[in-house]
């Protein structure tokens, strides 16, 4: 290959590349190359700043050593109400607007329409609303959300899907599918910046094996850079959600990331892993912050509770976090109706995350990861572990009974 | 132990003080006139990035009524407050109320001073009181007293509260003397007695007994806190303080808590006061406001003292708070991306306010002691007079309640409670 065309290559704006694969299971190591921000490293957890922002963090904070945050998700409905575009347009995108020179990835708004606005419609060309504001009816379509997505500017973008609860049955399931499959190509067309963002198409088909598979290969023959695993995680059985999960790895290419939607409690961050799931968004971690709650391998601890008014422990003595450097439980306890009860334990949940993804990574790239499963299962279940963790777990030769 | 001395008296007014010999920390020295860090809401990572410099001079503020409920694992961790608040070389000061919110008069009895936490009624008693200073530790300290008076209180409720305050000066004097712990602290006694002269007077009196009872004078009870001192009358408050001031020993420290605008704050510096806390800060960063007065007397331009951000006309204004301005929320971030999180209610807004409003306030106190340092004073006090007489009527801070006692207005007076 002559230099030109090589350095041309390199200038995709996201390549990707498996480093390391677990003997046992799906799970895999690698790291994402994208355009002017550094490199992702995959297994990732991306911490969700909804508004352009995590609440109560300064980016400063999420660039620190120990923490090390490498993306982040904004999401296009918000974004694209307040600030709106005009004003993204004029900042040069959500990147400098919020001063963050790392990756950002954004959701096609489609989801937060449906779940947030009672009288949103889905039709073939796009999805109907009424605005929150005015009540004046609008129509987000496939065109506009990636046009609104290309004024935001993320690396990486997602196509607008037709999602259905994972409950429903029926037609509605397939008629999604099939119409997610028509709307990528018209993204993959609306596209105006390819060249430095990448749209990822989302695998969806419910609950059904053969439409999922069905959604996978059509999505597959797309030329794109990444996939997305869509409409779980919204109150399906887990029994049904590890083997969706497991049926649309299995499908998708293995050189390209897959990301897994919604999808961010820690037990199935590390079982999703086994099975072949390299990205994840969730906003628990920062929303039950909020609520005074931190995350801990062994679960969760309320801080807002009575036992933790004398607790003078961190809240988690291994978390090199700086709220567990500094803090005790005992005072985030004493100031839960302050304001910085809300940044302390932001900055934990979000610390913790990470470094459980690193812990994954480090494992996988030693092939130690079936032990670090065993391990984790261990701590956060001494006792009887869930049949489907057991079940899905040994779908991919991990015994952790 | 912790010693104050005057290190100069301008002639144009103002002194420099030096706060030293601070137990805890041995090798540091502060300078006065000081601004305390009130209750602070940022986090020591956050404080770090934002470049304050608390190795240097970080001094803190923090109320009982904000922070009486540390009492308990303070009790048992035996260590100081500001160990647990992971600041532990700011200088740390207690005292019993926040200054930046209004604390409506309430009902009082004999024996304690009310405070509220969470809508639930504390009455805080000299002995409860001086408990939580052994536990807490603080650098320094006020009394307890009754300051719930303000410019035309009832003078049957400033006698009251002058009498109950001589009392429990008393008592704070012997439960000193008489602990282990507090022995050797540096107590700073609580002159109140609203605007009345009389009142004010017989509590000085008291303490002027024995004067080495005592290391400091705070002066208190001319307002209840929050908007309240903002909008306070500068002429009344400059005779009464005035008044109050010279029948004090001049070589001890004096200090004051409340939102202060920078102007007054600068008379009350010119009139010898040492130490004030960062109740303007909260206030402004409550109105979604940054502070952008003007303190450079080489480059006296005058501007409107404080700019709205919650204003339309910044959304898409990508320039910082403060042209030149090396805080980290102007040097990283703009007026538009402040516009937007103020306007979706995100956490992080009134954040980067904090960060910048608190760092201008502490680059004004600096700019004060080198202005008192080469007889500046003067010029320094006309420049942000300007500013701030162009914008009388025009700055409205929030009448921000957080411990409701029950229903409350304006000027209710509760009717125990004279």
């Amino acid at each position: 290959m002559n230099k030109k065309i090589k350095l041309l290559a390199e200038k995709s704006p996201l390549t990707y590349k498996v480093l390391n694969k677990c003997s046992k299971s799906k799970a895999r190591k690698g790291v994402m190359m994208l355009r002017e921000t550094k490199p992702v490293e995959t297994p990732v957890f991306m911490p969700v700043g909804t508004q352009g922002t995590l609440k109560g963090v300064l980016v400063d904070q999420l660039k620190v050593d120990d923490m090390n945050c490498q993306i982040m998700l904004g999401n296009t409905y918000h974004l694209g109400l307040r600030p709106g575009t005009e004003i993204l347009q004029k900042a040069g995108g959500l990147h400098n607007f919020m001063g963050w020179d790392r990756a950002l990835l954004t959701d096609s708004g489609g989801f937060q329409m449906v779940s947030l606005l009672e009288l949103a419609e889905i039709t073939e060309e796009g999805v109907k609303f009424k605005s929150p504001f005015d009540g004046s009816e609008s129509m987000l379509t496939p065109e506009e959300s990636i046009n609104i997505q290309n004024t935001i500017g993320a690396d990486i973008i997602m196509q607008l899907d037709d999602v259905v609860k994972t409950t429903t049955t029926g037609p509605r399931v397939e008629e999604a599918m099939l119409r997610t499959i028509r709307w990528i190509d018209r993204c993959l067309e609306a596209n105006n910046r390819n060249d430095d963002q990448s749209i990822f198409p989302i695998v969806q088909g419910g609950l059904n094996p053969e439409l999922r598979k069905q959604c996978a290969e059509a999505l597959t023959e797309r030329n794109v850079r990444g996939y997305a695993v869509g409409g779980l995680s919204g109150g399906e059985s887990k029994n049904d959600f590890w083997k969706i999960v497991s049926l649309s790895t299995d499908k998708l290419p293995a050189d390209k990331p897959r990301y897994l939607m919604g999808v961010g409690f820690a037990a199935d961050l590390v079982v999703c892993v086994a099975l072949g799931i390299d990205m994840f968004d969730c906003v628990f971690p920062t929303r039950t912050a909020r609520f005074g709650c931190a995350l801990v391998r062994t679960g969760q601890l309320n801080l807002k509770h009575k036992t933790f008014e004398v607790d003078l422990s961190p809240i988690d003595d291994k978390c090199k976090c700086s709220t567990c450097k500094s803090y005790t439980r005992a005072f985030i306890h004493a100031i839960s109706n302050d304001l910085m009860m809300c940044s302390l334990i932001t900055i934990h949940n979000v610390s913790f995350q990470l470094q459980l993804m690193r812990d994954i990574r480090e494992a996988i790239e030693k092939d130690e990861f079936p032990e670090f499963v065993k391990t984790f299962f261990d701590d956060l279940y001494p006792d009887t572990k869930p049949e489907w963790i057991v079940d899905a777990l040994k779908s991919v030769n991990i015994e952790i009974q | 132990m912790t010693k104050f001395v005057v290190e100069s008296v301008s002639k144009y007014g103002g002194r420099i003080g030096l706060i030293k010999n601070v137990e805890r920390l041995p090798d540091k020295t502060f300078k006065t006139p000081m601004l305390l860090y009130l209750h602070p809401q940022l986090s020591r990572e956050v404080l770090e990035l934002s470049g304050f410099e608390l190795s240097k001079d970080f001094a803190i503020s923090l109320p009982v009524s904000n922070v009486e409920q540390m009492e308990k694992p303070l009790e048992i961790s035996g260590k100081g407050i500001s160990d647990f608040w992971a600041l532990k070389e700011s200088l740390t000061f207690c005292s019993l109320k926040n200054g930046s919110i209004f604390s409506p008069s309430a009902s009082q009895d004999k024996d304690s001073v009310p405070i509220y936490r969470k809508s639930e009624r504390l009455n805080i008693t000299p002995q409860r009181y001086m408990k939580m200073m052994e536990v807490f530790k603080p650098d320094f300290y006020t009394t307890l007293a009754d300051g719930d008076s303000f410019k035309d209180c009832p003078k049957r409720r400033v006698a009251k509260a002058s009498e109950k305050s001589r009392r429990f000066y008393e008592e704070s004097v012997q439960l000193k003397k008489s602990s282990a712990v507090l022995k050797n602290s540096f107590m700073i006694g609580t002159i109140v007695g609203g605007f009345n002269e009389f009142e004010r007077r017989k509590i000085v009196e008291e303490m002027n007994k024995k004067s080495e009872d005592v290391d400091g004078y705070f002066i208190d009870g001319l307002h209840r806190n929050g908007h309240e001192a903002a909008e306070i009358d500068v002429t009344s408050l400059k005779e009464i303080v005035s008044s109050t001031i010279a029948q004090l020993p001049q070589e001890k420290l004096k200090v004051m808590s409340g939102a202060y605008l920078p102007n007054v704050t600068l008379e009350l510096i010119a009139q010898g006061i040492d130490l004030f806390d960062s109740s303007l800060v909260n206030l402004v960063t409550n109105a979604n406001r940054a502070m952008v007065f003007n303190f450079n007397i080489n480059k006296p331009a005058k501007l409107f003292p404080e700019i709205d951000l919650l204003d339309s006309k910044y959304k898409d204004d990508f320039k910082p708070f403060l042209e030149g301005c090396s805080c980290l929320a102007c040097r990283k971030h703009t007026r538009a991306y402040t516009n937007h999180l103020l306007t979706t209610h995100e956490l992080l807004g009134p954040m980067l306010l904090t960060i910048h409003n608190l760092h201008h306030y502490r680059e004004f106190f600096a700019t004060i002691r080198n202005a008192i340092a080469s007889d500046k004073l003067k010029e320094l006090t006309e420049l942000i007079s300007e500013q701030y007489q162009e914008a009388e009527g025009k700055l409205y801070y929030e009448r921000k309640i957080d411990n409701k006692p029950g229903k409350y207005k304006e000027n209710l007076i509760a009717k125990d409670f004279i």
